[in-house]
């Protein structure tokens, strides 16, 4: 991508405010969606899990932390899946790096994610999560799971240019990697001899960390933080690799 | 200095698109044959371009629908790369003029200004002190551009769009077929800018299908058929060429 100039940082900035604008113009709610969006998910989900799966305590709580970052996740990947061919218009007129879009529409998201985690947080201290030191692993997470998501919606955008079939494929399998992910439910359901391929999901990987940091309030032990970080190193690295190959033909298949 | 520098320089260049080839289906034939046949094709669309323009000149592009027009524009301002050959451009190329594309629907006008501004690589300050220098051009009015563009007629949307691009001094400035639209006192007012900016120094790319526009602001120029450049010189020779 280069070094970072100051005019890269007035377009990314200029797109992020207008993917913010776009975001919620027509919508009474407006940002409040943003944090009933996770509240709705977390209703259906006690309501219907608190029953299949007992036997996780402080059920609420684990789904909170839970959903909160899954909810970021989804609607991050799947607007940046988008965000190259929505550019269209722009990138046909102004010389611009389509990557761009990706990184404007991956911000926009996170800012929106930490808008929601304000509120959120002080439920998850009602709900009886602890205020303490090991809770600052969060950020290290937040900053490997925004890595990570970046390079696989980046790889997401540059093949949707060529194949819209690349978004639906997206969005129709979005529920089985949720269902897949250890999101609203503890991984001992998972039977002992399928684990070792189960935990080959990244996103396993990521919100094992995110329950074991905020909903059991332990300290993040250096080899998960390395299994994290080779994880987001990897998505980057795929993600950049696909985008350089297809960049040259974006213009053309828009 | 005595030499005369060139703002645009163009040597044997050669450009291609990545295209599907033959529609989605060429991607079943991409499985089905493992891998061995390419669901892309190259195509070819400009071929070995030779072009030298001038600082401060107003150059002409002549060309019908499909000639590779607008493909060069792009290719002039960085948003396509070329294959080979080689390219020089020494200045800041303002960006393609097509009508209102660009402008994103939902905003208002104001916030397009800032949006199109910004995306432009203008300093926020700048379009700040711009806002009214565009808003009087435009002919908009204020309760007009604090409206969704939406709502715009398509007239105004490319006054809006014009407005913005002209706004800020280019070095390059590209018309492409710009002026087609907006009636007839608006169209004068674009000459009149246009002569302003090539007053003040800019070199100007003016791409048309029609000589007689031409005529009106260029004195050199060179006509594009299928991708190569059949004739270069001045204006009633390249418009004698083309017809």
């Amino acid at each position: 991508m280069g070094i970072i100039k100051e005019d890269h940082l007035i377009i990314i900035k200029a797109l992020i405010i207008k993917d913010l604008k776009l975001k919620y113009k027509n919508s009474i709610l407006g940002y409040f969606w943003s944090l009933l969006h996770p509240v709705i998910y977390i209703g259906i989900f006690y309501v219907v899990f608190s029953k299949a799966f007992p036997a996780v305590e402080n059920y609420a709580l684990y789904i909170l932390s839970g959903i909160l970052f899954w909810t970021f996740f989804s609607t991050a990947t799947s607007q940046m899946t988008n965000s190259i061919v929505s550019g269209a218009g722009i990138l046909k007129s102004i010389n611009i790096p389509g990557s761009f879009f990706v990184i404007s529409l991956l911000s926009s998201s996170l800012i929106n994610f930490f808008l929601s985690l304000i509120p959120f947080a002080f439920l998850m201290f009602f709900l009886g999560a602890k205020f303490q030191f090991s809770l600052l692993c969060i950020f290290p997470i937040i900053i490997l799971f925004t890595s990570f998501t970046y390079g696989l919606g980046l790889m997401l955008a540059s093949l949707n240019v060529f194949y819209r079939d690349v978004n639906m494929i997206w969005l129709s399998f979005s529920p089985a990697i949720f269902y897949a992910t250890p999101v609203a439910y503890a991984i001992d359901i998972v039977p002992e001899k399928w684990r070792v391929y189960y935990k080959l999901n990244p996103l396993a990987q990521f919100m094992e960390a995110i329950h074991h940091v905020i909903y059991n309030g332990l300290w993040l032990s250096w080899t998960e933080l390395a299994i994290l970080l080779f994880w987001s190193c990897l998505s980057i690295y795929v993600g950049t690799s696909v985008y350089n190959k297809l960049e040259k033909g974006f213009v053309s298949n828009l | 200095m005595s030499h005369i520098e060139n703002i645009i320089e163009c040597k044997d260049l050669n450009v291609s698109f990545y295209i599907q080839g033959h529609g989605i289906g060429s991607f079943k034939e991409f499985l089905m044959s493992l891998g061995t046949k390419k669901p892309f094709v190259r195509k070819q669309v400009l071929f070995d371009l030779n072009l030298e323009i001038k600082r401060g000149e107003c150059f002409g592009i002549l060309g019908r629908n499909g000639s590779g027009k607008s493909t060069l524009l792009r290719v002039l301002s960085g948003i396509i790369k070329p294959d080979s050959g080689q390219l020089s451009v020494n200045g800041v190329v303002a960006p393609l003029l097509a009508l209102g594309v660009g402008l994103e629907l939902e905003l208002t006008g104001y916030e397009n200004i800032e949006l199109c501004s910004s995306l432009m690589r203008i300093h926020p300050e700048t379009v700040k002190q711009s806002i009214d220098k565009i808003r009087d051009f435009s002919e908009l009015t204020h309760e007009q551009l604090s409206m969704q563009v939406k709502r715009y007629s398509s007239g105004m949307l490319s006054r809006l769009g014009f407005a913005v691009a002209v706004s800020y001094d280019p070095e390059i400035f590209i018309i492409d077929e710009a002026l087609a639209v907006g009636d007839l006192f608006f169209r004068e007012k674009c000459y009149k800018r246009i002569n302003e900016i090539i007053a003040s120094g800019a070199t100007i790319l003016f791409v048309s299908q029609d000589p007689n526009e031409l005529k009106r602001i260029c004195k050199r120029g060179m006509v594009l058929e299928k991708g190569r450049i059949i004739y270069t010189g001045t204006i009633d020779e390249i418009a004698a060429a083309y017809n």
